[in-house]
């Protein structure tokens, strides 16, 4: 199953572990799962256990307005996108969950 | 194609979050998907006729201008509006019972409360 996750709250927020937990576990049963960032949730992209997310095959793409707004820098393995990569993902996906 | 609902319910003027919601919407119609936006509790104060450039805020004529091009549903709850004493949207947004925002929301494959 392909599963879709928006995550817009900042990292101190306990979305962020749910959202990793989650892709981890979803990952390891074999789902396919793509997480898109935008507003607030730009600021968890330099959380290594995202990077570690993507390393093991989770599509991580970031709304790159938001993240030049709030002077994220950009980081390897993630895609800075735009809001039609959110777009694909909320179209391709078989469930989407959301957090904010 | 997929239904896609979006619901705005904060305030608008102490936050970025309904102007984004509103920029998402338009995104998501960007693909074949049929994006509905429904403003709910006091996110129907993003639908009315404010000036927020009044107090520095920024305004939402163009996300609303861009939603009506990409011919994006927008759905405003009555109950909502009358507790608040709401009468004047901004055009195009319809207002609704709660029951039509009900059966949009069961009818939608997916539902993001932004």
């Amino acid at each position: 199953m392909k599963l879709g996750i928006l995550l817009t709250s900042s990292p101190e927020n306990e979305n962020t572990n749910t959202v990793i937990s989650l892709s981890r576990s979803a990952r390891e049963q074999g789902h396919e799962v793509s997480i898109f960032l935008m507003y607030d949730g730009v600021y968890n992209v330099h959380k290594k256990e995202f990077a570690q997310l993507a390393d093991k095959g989770v599509r991580i793409a970031v709304c790159a307005l938001n993240a030049e707004q709030r002077s994220v820098q950009k980081v390897g393995g993630i895609l800075f996108g735009s809001q039609y990569d959110h777009a694909c993902i909320a179209g391709e996906v078989d469930r989407f969950i959301s957090f904010g | 194609m997929k239904k896609i609902t979006v619901i705005i319910r904060n305030l608008p003027l102490n936050t970025r979050r309904n102007s984004e919601a509103l920029r998402m919407s338009v995104g998501l119609t960007l693909r074949e998907d049929k994006v509905t936006v429904v403003f709910i509790d006091d996110g129907v104060y993003s639908a009315t006729l404010a000036k927020p450039e009044l107090i520095g805020a920024p305004t939402l004529k163009k996300e609303f201008e861009a939603l009506k091009m990409m011919k994006c549903t927008m759905l405003a709850d009555n109950p909502s509006l009358e507790k608040r004493g709401i009468k004047k949207l901004v055009p195009n947004v319809m207002v609704v019972e709660r029951d039509e925002i009900v059966r949009t929301i069961t009818g939608s494959d997916i539902v993001i409360p932004f």
